[in-house]
């Protein structure tokens, strides 16, 4: 996993790189940094991983953690930068919507393609539809 | 064995529990504790680690504890001292100085109270409000102390400052020295400019799992030493098993970062005498040992290699080959030091701040500084972790305990520690095997982890806590052990040769003050 060259800079463990198309948001990577460089946040209907790259170690442990391989060892290490802002970098990603209710949900739309099954995929669906459905289910038994 | 001597000091045996192969911990009644220690390393010449204070509230009812650490060849030895709140404490630092400084931190940090007349700060700033007792478990780790702090900052008037920071690194700290015409007569040593408290962040912010990494910055030049005292002290508090493999890449990168922070040391001493050929020479060969690191993890310093139970990811065979070359080339390039040992400017520095054995043992000094004045103690060889075991080398010993056997002990270091590098790279276990042990946390458990690191014995101190944290968790880095011998070394001398024996002790203030910051956002 870890990059290996031979020479020079190119050999340097740098600061992540982040995929936006391959995370889903679970907030692993922020969980697990030991100096709260990441967080990863749901806004409106938007996911946003923000990195503050002055305040990264460089010790890549969230790319062992990472679930979805979004993250992985960047050549990046310079954090030179003219204004404080550009220290951060930010990445939103649309955030799946629950297909019974339309609904926003907490994860990203790159969930699906790490689902495999279909039965995964049709038991995705929001908190709320969850209870609901369960709620029907004993509802029905009651009946019976 | 240890039990005899533990015996002969009239220790109840009852007390003492085997808690690890090679750990033992003896709860100790107050009264008891003075004589123990002044037995223990006073007669029967143990060696006196470290000692630190505990807020056991968290886990047991409502008491403090006071720990100290003493080991002897193949065995550590931890005293528990249990009190009750606000009782006064016990103390050895009048019969032993090597406990001098960390019994004043365990009473600045704690709050402790004992029956000597000390300043209430030592560690944390003079201006502190006394209610500020950081490592008390109600202390809030993020507690804002900006408007708590008034500056009154005062020096007695009849001291020469050399510098206002370090004479020779240009660091943090302050060597009053007072000298009469040509003679110091007296060093005060004012430090722990940077202590952010690391220790606190340790207990209260991060998990188990996410202190190595910070615990590798604690250090500049000897990071991955800090790394792997850390993680031996949980494996040892958790009875975890390092795999074959994760113990050689340790000891290799451990000894890489010996060469790399001995030669930096070298190289400024020859600096400093005035030697600016053999000055190149060693930053050059150094710089063949930082592009193996490179190679081998993917940075010059910090390594980021370890984990609790082993380390991350391994090595190739084309990464080995290619460090084989370079230390071929770094044999070569190491001739430059036998030029260093001959030349007249360093024999000027011979019976230069002498370190008698006696004193070395009594204010508690460590590696090389020890070394040089007979003290043959050298954790790698008495204690031994990663792979130390299963390598041949020699801990070279000298008699003399002035600059100059302080200096040339370390350049005999370098060879041993080449040598090492060579046989561990030879292992073909390097590149095949498991990486790391699974392990699961579990609470109130004690352990301790020592490596020799460049400078010394370098001791971390973990309690396991609730929650895959630690309940405490103490680093004793070896400057802080050595600093104790500065007015030994310096009294008598004259003030213009006090850069060059500070020098000979190598101190890292960003070791001994622990300066990390983690912020939330
Ligand atoms: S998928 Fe990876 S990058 Fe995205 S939040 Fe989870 S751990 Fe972080
Ligand atoms: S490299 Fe380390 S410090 Fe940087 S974001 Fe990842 S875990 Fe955090």
């Amino acid at each position: 996993m870890y990059r290996q060259a031979s020479d020079g800079e190119k050999n340097m463990r740098g600061y992540p790189r982040h995929d936006p198309d391959k995370c889903i948001g679970c907030g692993a990577c922020s969980n697990v940094c030991p100096t709260d460089s990441i967080t990863v946040r749901v806004s409106g209907d938007r996911i946003e991983w923000i990195h503050n790259v002055a305040r990264c170690i460089r010790c890549c442990f969230c790319v062992d953690h990472c679930p979805t391989g979004a993250l992985s060892v960047g050549e990046e290490y310079s954090m030179i930068a003219d204004s404080i802002d550009k220290l951060y970098i930010l990445h939103t990603i649309d955030v799946e919507k629950c297909p019974k209710c339309g609904r926003t949900m907490t994860y990203s739309v790159n969930v699906e393609k790490h689902v495999a099954s279909r039965t995964e995929k049709a038991s995705m669906s929001c908190e709320r539809c969850k209870i609901e459905s369960l709620l029907r289910v004993v509802e029905k038994v009651r009946r019976v | 064995m240890v039990i005899k001597i533990l015996e002969e000091c009239e220790v109840d045996p009852q007390n003492v529990s085997k808690i690890g192969p090679d750990t033992f911990l003896i709860d100790l009644d107050k009264r008891q504790l003075r004589d123990v220690i002044k037995c223990l390393v006073l007669d029967k010449g143990l060696h006196f680690s470290t000692c630190l204070g505990v807020d056991y509230s968290g886990l047991r009812q409502g008491s403090m504890a006071l720990i100290y650490v003493v080991t002897r060849p193949s065995s550590k030895i931890i005293i528990r001292v249990t009190l009750n709140e606000n009782e006064s404490i016990p103390y050895v630092h009048d019969i032993l100085p090597a406990a001098e400084w960390c019994e004043l931190e365990a009473m600045d940090l704690l709050g402790l109270k004992t029956s000597l007349p000390v300043e209430d700060r030592f560690i944390l700033h003079w201006g502190l409000p006394s209610k500020v007792q950081p490592l008390r478990k109600e202390f809030k780790h993020n507690t804002r102390l900006s408007n708590m702090v008034s500056c009154r900052v005062s020096k007695p008037e009849d001291f020469v400052e050399v510098d206002p920071h370090h004479p020779f690194f240009y660091e943090h700290e302050d060597f009053l020295i007072k000298a009469i015409g040509n003679r110091i007569v007296d060093v005060l040593y004012i430090g722990s400019y940077i202590n952010r408290g690391i220790e606190k962040v340790g207990e209260s912010r991060l998990k188990m799992e996410q202190v190595p990494f910070i615990a590798e910055r604690i250090c500049g030049i000897c990071g991955f030493t800090h790394s792997t005292a850390y993680c031996q002290a949980v494996e040892s508090a958790l009875d975890i098993d390092v795999p074959e493999r994760a113990r050689f890449e340790r000891t290799l990168m451990l000894e890489l970062e010996r060469l790399e922070s001995h030669l930096l040391l070298l190289a400024l001493i020859a600096y400093s005498v005035g030697l600016r050929d053999i000055f190149l020479g060693l930053l050059r060969s150094r710089e063949i040992v930082m592009n193996a690191c490179d190679i081998l993890v993917g940075n010059r310093k910090m390594y980021g290699l370890n984990v609790i139970g082993g380390v991350r990811y391994g090595f190739e065979t084309r990464q080995i080959r290619d460090v084989k070359e370079l230390i071929k080339k770094l044999k070569t390039s190491l001739k430059i030091l036998d030029a260093l040992k001959e030349s007249q400017e360093l024999r000027k520095l011979k019976d230069v701040g002498v370190l008698p054995k006696e004193s070395a043992h009594k204010l508690g000094a460590v590696g090389p500084v020890a070394r040089a004045s007979g003290i043959d103690y050298d954790v790698r060889r008495d204690l031994p972790y990663a792979a130390y075991e299963e390598v041949d080398f020699d801990v070279p010993i000298m008699d003399q305990g002035d600059t100059y056997s302080r200096i040339v002990i370390r350049c005999e270091e370098v060879i041993q520690s080449v040598r090492i590098i060579e046989q561990v790279l030879n292992r073909d276990v390097l590149t095949k095997g498991d990486l790391r042990t699974e392990y699961y946390p579990a609470p109130g458990k004690i352990g301790v982890g020592m490596t020799e690191a460049p400078r010394g014995e370098n001791v971390h101190l973990v309690i396991t806590g609730h929650d895959s944290r630690l309940y405490r968790w103490k680093v004793r880095a070896p400057t802080y052990a050595n600093l104790a011998v500065l007015r030994a070394v310096l009294v008598g001398e004259s003030p213009r040769d006090a850069p060059v024996i500070i020098a000979s002790l190598d101190p890292c203030l960003s070791c001994t003050d622990r300066l990390v910051m983690v912020r939330r956002t």
